[in-house]
């Protein structure tokens, strides 16, 4: 399956020097983990950060900075890099952690792995969505949101700018089909329905920027969500 | 002992390029400061290199005096980027600290093939930025290890990462002084278009405007990595 929808610059650019925030983040996250050439965009994005490192004016530290920093280096629980590259065990596993079912033949992206995500909850007929709890203020909403073959979701637009990825499936709308591992970015302004390609179930991660300020479809669901 | 003649070789030409001209054009406008004079580019060139073998003797025999010449470089620039980046000095000195603690802990998965140390540290830095912002409202990121070690590569992208990194510096060193502030202030120090138009002192629209032409002349020059 080609990707054929990606992140904008400006969107991978905020992901390499951490200013997206939380929710967006995770969702773009998502999205690297299926295309290599975002990854490489990211990459030299953060190539650009540590030549601009490199070449910052130094700051002054306080004058037992060093000495206070190696006077804790005993303290440090070392990682062995090697050793995980050969297969030990992770630091942070991802069992124990609450896991909703999947459509069969889908698995977790590894961005989601450090987060609980709960059962799936009634939206619409056909349609169920899990949100992933995040922080407070600032960090964004996001959720996986999941619909049966040819499911449709209402007509909706959005306040902030929306970040989809499909992770299972697909969907389409008035503006084209979406297929696994794309990122679509639908700013306020943009107005779409939705529909759940009639062949296989569809699972999206979905996420809004910023605070939350419901509209459209989320006003619609907000009784469901308890927001 | 740490990546081939090449490799070091391409760095050199990566600090040739970028040492010069477009970073302190940068630093100049932007810190005051000029960090830089083109008579040490050629002798940082080699210094670029020795900070990627520092880090790796560290990750060797947790050499303390590899780590004491990493610290006494990288930490000021660390707490430069992240007061830049909005963080009150006594935490940015704590995160800068805390930045080349994860380097002592971190440094067995620092590849020299995959780009520079000042690249390496700066995600880090960036990394325990973030974590630190959501720790304030959400204890759970405190257990989170987001930079797992990376998936192996093919060789020709590993053989890329240096010639990429000197193509970045490239990429700086041509912007034009007002251009290269805006990318600065923009990526690096992480203000809004508005807050930058302020600063300089210009229209928002120049700001939007200079910051599209830069990052074109960027995309071609990077688009091709």
């Amino acid at each position: 399956m080609t990707i054929t929808h990606h992140p904008p610059d400006d969107t991978v650019l905020r992901y390499a020097n951490g200013t997206l925030p939380e929710a967006p983040a995770i969702v773009v996250a998502t999205h690297l983990s299926f295309c290599p050439p975002c990854r490489h965009r990211m990459e030299t994005y953060e190539m650009l950060g540590g030549s601009m490192l490199e070449a910052a004016a130094p700051a002054t530290l306080s004058a037992d900075a060093l000495s206070a920093t190696l006077a804790r280096l005993d303290g440090v629980d070392r990682l062995d890099g090697v050793a995980l590259k050969n297969g030990g065990k992770k630091p942070e596993a991802q069992e124990g952690r609450q896991r909703p079912d999947l459509p069969a033949g889908m698995a977790w992206p590894p961005p989601l792995r450090h987060y609980d995500i709960p059962s799936w909850r009634f939206v619409l007929p056909g349609v169920k969505w899990a949100p992933l709890t995040l922080t407070g203020p600032g960090s964004g909403q996001i959720m996986l949101v999941r619909g049966v073959p040819g499911a449709k979701l209402p007509s909706h637009g959005h306040d902030g700018t929306e970040y989809t990825c499909v992770l299972t499936g697909s969907f389409s709308d008035s503006s084209g089909t979406y297929n696994v591992g794309d990122l679509i970015e639908a700013s306020e302004d943009h107005d779409h329905q939705p529909i759940v390609t009639p062949d296989a179930e569809c699972v999206c991660l979905i996420a809004i920027d910023g605070h939350l300020r419901l509209h459209g479809l989320a006003r619609l669901l907000q009784p469901f969500l308890g927001l | 002992m740490h990546g081939s003649g090449e490799l070091a070789r391409m760095h050199a030409v990566g600090r040739a390029y970028f040492a010069p001209r477009g970073m302190d054009a940068i630093a100049g406008l932007v810190g005051g400061r000029v960090v830089t004079r083109p008579a040490e580019a050629s002798s940082r060139a080699a210094v670029d290199c020795d900070f990627s073998g520092l880090i790796v003797a560290v990750a060797t025999r947790q050499d303390r005096a590899a780590f004491s010449a990493l610290f006494e470089h990288f930490a000021p620039r660390v707490k430069s980027y992240l007061t830049r980046s909005g963080a009150p000095a006594e935490s940015a000195e704590e995160l800068a600290q805390e930045t080349l603690l994860a380097v002592w802990r971190k440094a067995s998965f620092f590849d020299p093939a995959r780009g520079s140390a000042s690249t390496w540290i700066f995600t880090i830095a960036r990394n325990l930025r973030s974590d630190a912002l959501r720790r304030e409202r959400h204890p759970e990121a405190l257990a989170r290890e987001l930079d797992e070690p990376a998936p192996p590569r093919p060789a020709d992208v590993v053989l890329a990462a240096a010639e990429r990194e000197a193509r970045v510096r490239e990429a700086m060193r041509s912007l034009s002084p007002e251009q290269a502030a805006v990318v600065r202030l923009s990526f690096y120090d992480e203000k809004a278009h508005a807050a930058i138009a302020s600063e300089l002192d210009l229209p928002l629209g120049t700001v939007k405007s200079r910051l599209r032409l830069a990052m074109n002349r960027m995309r071609s020059l990077l688009g091709e990595l």
